[in-house]
């Protein structure tokens, strides 16, 4: 009895040993960033700005049924080569693609789990999702609506929702190409960028993929980081502003400061002002601290917001004098007035500007009426498009200077 | 050492694991599409619901504390109305297991194994299952002591990390012009609890009294308090409409933590391992409910009795790789489901009913 319970143990050793999905680690294409592009890249009267793509990279779709007539799309994954990553972040990069860190694949086609397989059909490796740090959209994608692109990066299920989301100045590809000082992948750089909001305001913090999708689902307008792209840097550049699923302008820094102001997400940041009362001089507070209360009501059946900013932070430059020497508490409260009246003038043009030249929600009233004021929501429902350039937005700042350095 | 009978705490372990299961990764979604974002309340005036209907069936084993319910009805009806009557739960707790195991293979597929076919998944929880049931009720008890801490605490840790990601104000507003699908949606609510009524099954087993009543109830809170709690987070999460797309809200969940890379950033490895513990031991209790039913029903002699368990391996193997289509096999078990709150809410009154009658005059007599 006890042979036969071994021979049975061995012979469980020989049907046990292996999965049935085991993929080595190094057969493996760890997708790191996607960029999706138009395709052709630059349609319309910038044709003399030529992509750079090689030819063998852009080997045409096989025709199925996806296929009507011509390729929309063209998205490029970067996938780091494993056995160069040690060696290249010291060489420098340089564009040279022998000394490349990474692989960057374009496919062009129609849909983009048929780009997918076709690029499985041009490497040795499998390509794998499930590290993906970052999605990069060009501009014309974002214009031509997020909805034809999203539906694989939320149906596969190597995909995490918490994959950052870029729109880029220009074509995406070239984000991808960029190659950075400090870290061997593009797409990781990229992705770490937004860390930095926890010293200034003035990008957009980290946009996931579930945020973008739960904006979509809600029918809300919203924004998503802009990236701008040299050689070897990528710079957080304001927002894009989305209206439902479509983009529909940009938004830059100081509008950007703006809209985090209203939606309370302003973390630390600068704010400048000239001031009169001292000689014209260019005073800067360096915001420590910002809490937003937005008030809702409804006034001659119009909706009304009470955006109430209140904000304290520390005296941190003067361009005009080296010291003032006088310790004027005074002077310190017609400061406090200055900046918040460049804080309401700021928020107050930001919101009109989206009121009357976009006409895009990015403040998120349409929320707030919906959650706050759900009777009053159900009527104006249908008719919010035209009620928003309309709604009453009063903004009020009130601004206390704890610090002052080390001078007074 | 062998226990001579269950404690009351372990009524609550095997309770809970009974009732929670492959169902976790399907509560929100459907909640969400019933009552949108109000889905929650229904879950818990459903889970109201359910302790209720559960106190009835504890009222009708605790009259009969030597029978479990297959011999319960028998022993009521007599030998052909007490089979006809135990009919559908026997296909109940039959199919369930195997539609469970479908599900979960289904969602396994998905996530992690694309490559392995489906009945070896089926099969392999199919085996492991059954020699759990084999060993008997004392194993399994013990089985799910081991497993249901772990769950707990990866629930405990799924809703801690990605509660404070959410957004409040998704939830709102709070039962505006909704109160009519919160309404429809308390008996589905109800639904999701069936697992409760595996007390019929193992009170006979347990150290009867007031604190097994008491861990009883315990044991539907926890399911009720973490489907209400996981609902609520999908909903702040993923919000109430975009809910409604995602499959298997609970995954989806545990793959949206945003952390800074550095720390757990894979915490849905840990999601994905536990949650199969989760399926497998309430298809366990599914699986004993069953054998069971059809030991009774077939009037199997009680020493050939814990080998049934094997007999019917292949058949509810053949059930589990039916139907290949997931939306089908989700849809499939939310009817099954609908036997069982049929046979809580009538079949259980009209037992204790005629018990009581019975009893009566037996006494007159």
């Amino acid at each position: 009895m006890k042979k036969l319970v071994l021979l049975l143990m061995i012979l469980s050793l020989l049907i046990t040993t292996a999965c049935w999905d085991m993929i080595d680690i190094e057969k493996r294409a760890y997708v790191l960033g996607v960029a999706i592009d138009l395709y052709p890249p630059n349609p319309k009267g910038r044709e003399g700005d030529k992509s750079e793509a090689r030819q063998e990279e852009e080997m045409p779709l096989e025709k199925t049924g996806l296929y009507n007539g011509r390729p929309e799309y063209a998205l490029t994954v970067q996938i780091p080569i494993l056995q160069k990553a040690q060696s290249s972040s010291f060489s420098g990069g340089g564009g040279d693609p022998e000394s490349d860190a990474t692989w960057q694949i374009t496919q062009i086609g129609n849909s983009f789990i048929s780009m997918n397989l076709e690029m499985a059909t041009r490497t040795n490796l499998i390509p794998y999702y499930e590290h993906l740090q970052a999605i990069i959209l060009s501009e014309d994608v974002a214009r031509a609506g997020l909805k034809n692109v999203i539906d694989f990066f939320v149906r596969d299920p190597e995909m995490g929702r918490r994959v950052n989301i870029y729109v880029s100045h220009g074509e995406a590809k070239k984000v991808l190409d960029v190659n950075p000082r400090t870290e061997d992948y593009s797409s990781i750089y990229l992705s770490q960028i937004h860390r930095n909001t926890r010293k200034t305001s003035r990008m957009v913090e980290k946009a996931g993929l579930n945020k973008m999708l739960n904006n979509i689902d809600l029918g809300l307008d919203f924004i998503l980081p802009a990236i701008q792209s040299t050689k070897d840097e990528i710079k957080s550049n304001g927002a894009a502003i989305f209206k439902k699923d479509k983009m529909v302008g940009w938004l830059d820094e100081l509008e950007l400061e703006a809209v985090k102001f209203i939606l309370n997400r302003y973390n630390k940041g600068l704010i400048t002002v000239t001031s009169s009362a001292m000689d014209n001089a260019i005073i800067a507070l360096d915001i420590g601290k910002s809490k937003t209360k937005i008030k809702t009501s409804i006034e001659n059946d119009l909706p009304r917001f009470d955006i109430d900013i209140e904000v304290s932070g520390s005296y941190a430059e003067n361009t005009r004098v080296y010291t003032q020497g006088d310790q004027d508490i005074d002077l310190h409260k017609t400061l406090e007035k200055d900046f918040e009246k460049e804080i309401v003038s700021l928020c107050e043009n930001t919101i009109k500007k989206m009121q009357e030249e976009y006409g895009v929600d990015i403040f998120e009233f349409k929320q707030l009426l919906r959650t706050r004021e759900p009777a009053y929501w159900k009527e104006v429902k249908n008719k919010w498009e035209d009620l928003y350039p309309k709604i009453i937005v009063k903004v009020k700042a009130r601004v206390k200077i704890d610090l002052i350095g080390l001078t007074s | 050492m062998k226990d001579d009978s269950l404690r009351p705490v372990q009524i609550m372990t095997l309770t809970a694991s009974a009732i929670f299961g492959v169902d976790i990764l399907l509560v929100p979604q459907r909640m969400a599409r019933i009552a949108g974002q109000d889905g929650w309340i229904s879950l818990g005036l459903g889970g109201l619901l359910s302790l209720a209907s559960a106190s009835l069936i504890y009222y009708l084993v605790s009259l009969y504390p030597e029978d479990d319910m297959p011999n319960i009805c028998i022993k009521v009806l007599g030998r052909l109305l007490g089979r006809i009557i135990m009919l559908p739960t026997l296909l109940y707790t039959f199919i369930y297991v195997a539609l469970s195991f479908r599900i979960f293979a289904q969602a396994l597929l998905t996530f992690l194994l694309d490559r392995t076919p489906i009945y070896a998944i089926v099969l392999l929880m199919l085996l492991v299952t059954a020699y759990a049931v084999y060993k008997g009720i004392y194993t399994m008890a013990s089985v799910c002591d081991l497993l249901f801490p772990l769950a707990l605490i990866t629930l405990i840790v799924l809703v801690a990390t990605t509660i404070s990601q959410g957004r409040l104000d998704y939830l709102r507003p709070i039962l505006f012009d909704n109160s009519d699908k919160v309404l429809k949606g308390v008996l589905p609510g109800l639904q999701e609890y069936t697992g409760y009524s595996i007390i019929a099954y193992i009170y006979s087993h347990s150290q009867k009294g007031a604190r097994t009543y008491k861990w009883y109830m315990v044991g539907i809170l926890i399911p009720i308090i973490f489907y209400m709690l996981i609902t609520l987070v999908c909903i702040m999460n993923f919000t109430a409409p975009g809910l409604e797309g995602v499959l298997y809200p609970t995954l989806t969940l545990s793959k949206s933590i945003e952390y800074t890379p550095l720390f757990m950033e894979r915490l849905e490895a840990f999601v994905a391992v536990i949650w199969i513990s989760i399926v497998f031991a309430s298809g366990m209790a599914y699986y004993y409910a069953a054998s069971r039913n059809i030991a009774v029903f077939f009037g199997v002699k009680s020493q050939y009795e814990r080998y049934i368990v094997f007999a019917f391996i292949p058949l509810l193997l053949i059930l589990a790789i039916l139907e290949p289509n997931v939306l089908k096999s989700i849809k499939q078990i939310t009817y099954l489901k609908t036997i069982q709150i049929l046979v809580a809410g009538f079949v259980v009154p009209l037992l204790i009913v005629i018990t009581l009658i019975k009893r009566r005059s037996s006494i007159k007599k």
